[in-house]
């Protein structure tokens, strides 16, 4: 796992910096799933994900290598983090995602 | 209708930009002097039934040829022949403007004196009879205030009336006495040059030994130089004076003639409110949290808050890449169009350069406001002691916190803010020390990296990352000065601190604009260029025939089981056929791009709304909701999706390890292994600075196949004798060193105007990365280190080198003569 990891890291230092982002859908079974990426098209695969609720992190994970990460919705609000580093964060409300 | 040629001269912070931007408006055109990075600013506009070019010559003290800037000044008036010139002076410094005024006037060209910030003068108290001095001098002399926008009329009437006034203009002289007979020698024997240029004037800069006229008299006079020798001797042995400090002086003391009969100062010794600001900007202790302070607000403002800034501009350049992907050639299951590979990553390249526009423009903004006001040449002022021991200079600030001298920054404007380093050598090891900078999209690759091999230990490792890259910046800066540069020309070290002003909103825009729109024009086309080579790079040879079929294979198995699964659906026959799966998985694609793209409800309903318009039947696949029988179909059709992203991606991988970049990192493995890298952490190193969609992936799936999917990723870490601490260490290490991009290495040849340097950039990095990754990677191994042991070491003896080199006493004899065998 490791390995994949740094293997992963050593692509994501890419070419041209880039930001970070997140969308994020409802897939109406009672999951979610988030996909992220970079905007200059890099695989976000192997970034730690958290689902935050205030302010605790209540459920992580790494985004998987279609650069995405499903879990279940909780039954109250939260925040869907995307973590790549300082300056590299996304935000996502969970009141915002819709099916 | 005639053409008017002006060229605009003066000392520099005299206001000249400003009484440029008023006059020549909007259209404005920045190029270079031939063959030097020496901005030439030419306007042109019309006014009155003229046509005015107007150039804007490099700020300069005097006109000799001690810097580029007065080269460039002087080689602008012998080439191109204004046909009037205009002074700028700053009236509440006079006496000393006037300097280069007499200086003008002896070139026998018509001038006309600006005298700019007349309201600062009269603020101080300084009363000029302007009308005198136009008497005393011969020419038209226009009271003016460039951030106030007065003066301009005046200005371009006098200009006009000057140049239509020829006939009745004299050329200007002034009376050297005791040197006259030595001028009149030089003149005769001149006097059969093909140049148009006051003959008088050039016998005066031939004594003054001033290297530009002799290099063009030199071509119809072979014998000019020893003619000027023999003169200037002969000058120093009957008067014994040096001829080119008396020539100075007397200058000086005509700028004093006029200063006493035209000029009153009211208010002499009195503390100006510049005199008064200082006191705290540059007092002893306040200056350097207030320098501080001022960083990083300018780092806050144009790195961070542009960085938001983006989050708005980036859906719009989403909307046009998807624009490209839908008119491009559709895929076929996994048969993607090269046409279409091509289009996105071409589009990504433009993307990621355009997304930073934002940043840049807020940051120039800043750049020119500090420049305006004055406070760039106290940053260097402040600064300059500790930098001067690195070979750098007291402005090499700006860049270097502009490259990330927090947590991260950019090295592409950085390099872009070094073109107001005077001193050569100083600007050199500038623009080749700020990619050493902490570069912002190396985050990520820090975070992964901490996060599988440092967890506990992040916040550590993170600030040795943050820290060490100053450290290594001012080393290498040694370095590169004491060895590459050691003969590049640094500048006599005399600097003037100008008196505070308020920038104009119109300067400051323009600036701003100019710098960005350079950015675009030269960064973005080359780094396209490039971007088209490294694809093909990248793609050929291709993969071989038996993964293809193999690949076939792994589609058609997942085809089959689809097919069984969706059999149940009573929509079965919407997605029987291959063609119609095909379609459906790019409808499902497209949709979740688009998606991606979208920040706002409101805009993700109007994509729902979109595509339900054009395939309904589709649409219910997408978005089942309670319709059960769609509801098989989404989940097959996205766990279809996800088998061919795979397959697409080791598709991916294979070529480029097939590439000839994966043959470049084979070859590079004798070298690498000392610093723990085997080939295929080379491949990933090389394909990251060229592929931008994980080319690689899953290098993993290279070392273990399949079967360690269900094995425990820490069990098959420890069978498979992996990666250790030690080895991200080396890694690490090696990433803070080498450049960032490509971008920046385009701006460096940019600023340093050589292919030569740029080579330079990218190789002596990387040589210095594989040495020092090596360095720590064998005496880690030797010695048994952890990670971050490893780290520390490297930490300590890089902060320990800087401070060395800092506090060494740098004095050395540099004196010579005296008898020889005393």
């Amino acid at each position: 796992m490791k390995k994949i990891i740094l293997s992963l890291a050593l692509l994501s230092g890419s070419l041209f910096a880039h930001s970070a982002i997140m969308s994020c859908f409802d897939n109406g079974d009672g999951t979610v799933t988030c996909e992220g990426g970079f905007s200059d098209g890099s695989s976000a695969s192997g970034v730690n994900f958290k689902l935050e609720q205030d302010g605790k992190a209540v459920f992580e994970a790494k985004m998987s290598e279609d650069s995405e990460v499903t879990f279940k919705k909780p039954s109250s609000g939260y925040t869907a983090v995307f973590d790549a580093g300082e300056g590299h964060q996304v935000f996502v409300k969970g009141s915002d995602i819709t099916e | 209708m005639k053409n008017i040629k002006v060229a605009l001269a003066g000392q520099p912070n005299c206001g000249k930009s400003t009484i440029f931007n008023m006059l020549s408006g909007i259209d404005q055109h920045i190029a270079n002097y031939p063959g030097v990075t020496v901005d030439k600013k030419t306007g042109r506009f019309k006014y009155d039934n003229h046509k005015i070019e107007m150039v804007d010559l490099p700020g300069t003290y005097s006109f000799s040829s001690y810097s580029l800037e007065e080269r460039v000044a002087k080689g602008f008036i012998i080439d191109e022949n204004p046909d009037v010139i205009v002074n700028v002076v700053d009236a509440s410094n006079i006496k000393r403007h006037l300097y280069l005024t007499f200086q003008l006037l002896e070139i026998g060209m018509p001038v006309v004196i600006v005298l700019n910030m007349m309201d600062v003068a009269q603020r101080r108290g300084i009363i000029i009879d302007s009308q005198r001095i136009s008497q005393l001098l011969g020419c038209k002399v226009i009271e003016a205030s460039g951030a106030k926008g007065l003066g301009s009329k005046e200005i371009m009437e006098a200009i006009i009336s000057t140049s239509q006034s020829t006939d009745k203009y004299e050329d200007f002289s002034i009376n050297y006495e005791e040197l006259e007979p030595h001028i009149k020698e030089i003149q005769d024997s001149i006097e059969t040059t093909k140049l148009t240029l006051n003959k008088r004037w050039m016998a005066i800069k031939v004594l003054e030994g001033d290297t530009t006229i002799i290099e063009y008299l030199k071509k119809e006079f072979s014998l000019i130089e020893e003619l000027a020798k023999t003169q200037v001797d002969k000058f120093h042995s009957i008067h014994d004076k040096d001829t080119a400090s008396f020539l100075a002086t007397f200058r000086y003391d005509s700028a004093d003639i006029i200063y006493h009969k035209a000029v009153k100062d009211t208010n002499i010794g009195k503390e100006t409110l510049t005199d008064k600001a200082d006191k705290i900007i540059l007092h002893r202790w306040l200056a350097l949290p207030i320098l501080f302070g001022i960083m990083f607000l300018i780092y806050e403002l144009s790195i961070v808050g542009g960085y938001k800034l983006t989050d708005y501009t980036w859906p719009i350049l989403a909307a046009v890449k998807n624009f490209v992907i839908d008119i491009s050639p559709q895929a076929y299951l996994t048969d993607i169009p090269m046409m279409s590979d091509f289009a996105v990553w071409m589009i990504n390249s433009a993307n990621a350069l355009i997304n930073y526009v934002p940043i840049f423009f807020i940051l120039f903004m800043l750049i020119a406001i500090m420049e305006d006001v004055g406070y760039m040449p106290r940053m260097a002022f402040i600064l300059d002691r500790i930098f001067k021991k690195f070979g750098l200079h007291g402005q090499s600030t700006l860049p270097l916190v502009l490259g990330g001298a927090m947590v991260g920054g950019c090295a592409v404007p950085g390099v872009m803010a070094t073109k107001g380093i005077a001193d050569d050598r100083a600007r050199m090891a500038t623009i080749l020390t700020v990619p050493y900078m902490n570069c912002l999209a190396k985050v990520p690759f820090y975070t992964l990296l901490l996060g599988a091999f440092f967890k506990p230990d992040m916040a550590i490792m993170m600030f040795f990352i943050s820290t060490a890259t100053i450290f290594t910046a001012l080393i290498v800066a040694k370095i590169i000065t004491s060895t590459f540069l050691k003969t590049r020309e640094t500048a006599p070290f005399v600097m003037e601190l100008p008196p505070y002003h308020l920038p104009t909103f119109k300067g400051v825009i323009l600036s701003a604009a100019q710098r960005v729109w350079i950015y675009i024009y030269k960064v973005l086309t080359i780094v396209l260029a490039v971007a088209v080579v490294l694809f093909a790079l990248l793609q050929f040879p291709g993969i071989s025939s038996e993964s293809q079929a193999a690949y076939d294979a792994e589609l058609s198995k997942s085809l089959v089981a689809f097919d069984k699964r969706v059999k149940k659906s009573k929509y079965y026959e919407e997605v029987d056929e291959k063609d119609e799966i095909a379609s459906l998985l790019n409808y499902y694609d497209s949709y979740r791009n688009k998606r991606m793209a979208t920040t706002s409800k409101k805009g993700a309903l109007a994509i729902d709304e979109d595509f339900k318009a054009s395939n309904e039947s589709f649409f219910k696949f997408i978005k089942p909701s309670r319709d059960n029988e769609a509801r098989i179909i989404n989940k097959e059709i996205r766990k279809l999706a996800k088998v061919r992203n795979k397959i697409l991606r080791n598709i991916k991988n294979e070529k480029v390890e097939n590439s000839l970049l994966g043959l470049a990192g084979k070859a590079f493995e004798p070298v690498t292994k000392y610093a723990g890298f085997d080939w295929k952490i080379n491949v990933a190193f090389l394909s990251s600075f060229a592929a931008r969609e994980s080319a690689v992936a899953t290098l993993g799936s290279i070392y273990e196949d399949n079967k360690v999917e269900s094995q425990r990723a820490e069990e098959a870490m420890a069978a498979n004798s992996g990666y250790t601490p030690l080895h991200a260490v080396a890694i690490i290490i090696f990433m803070l060193l080498t450049p960032p991009c490509i971008a920046t290495m385009i701006v460096v040849k940019m600023q340093t105007n050589s292919y030569k340097w740029m080579l330079f950039a990218i190789f002596f990095p990387i040589t210095l990365g594989i040495l020092a990754s090596s360095a720590v990677f064998m005496l880690g191994t030797f010695y048994a280190w952890s990670g971050v042991e490893a780290m520390t070491y490297f930490y300590a003896s890089i902060v320990v080198t800087a401070l060395t080199i800092g506090l060494f006493p740098s004095k050395s004899i540099n004196w010579r003569g005296g008898l020889r065998d005393v």
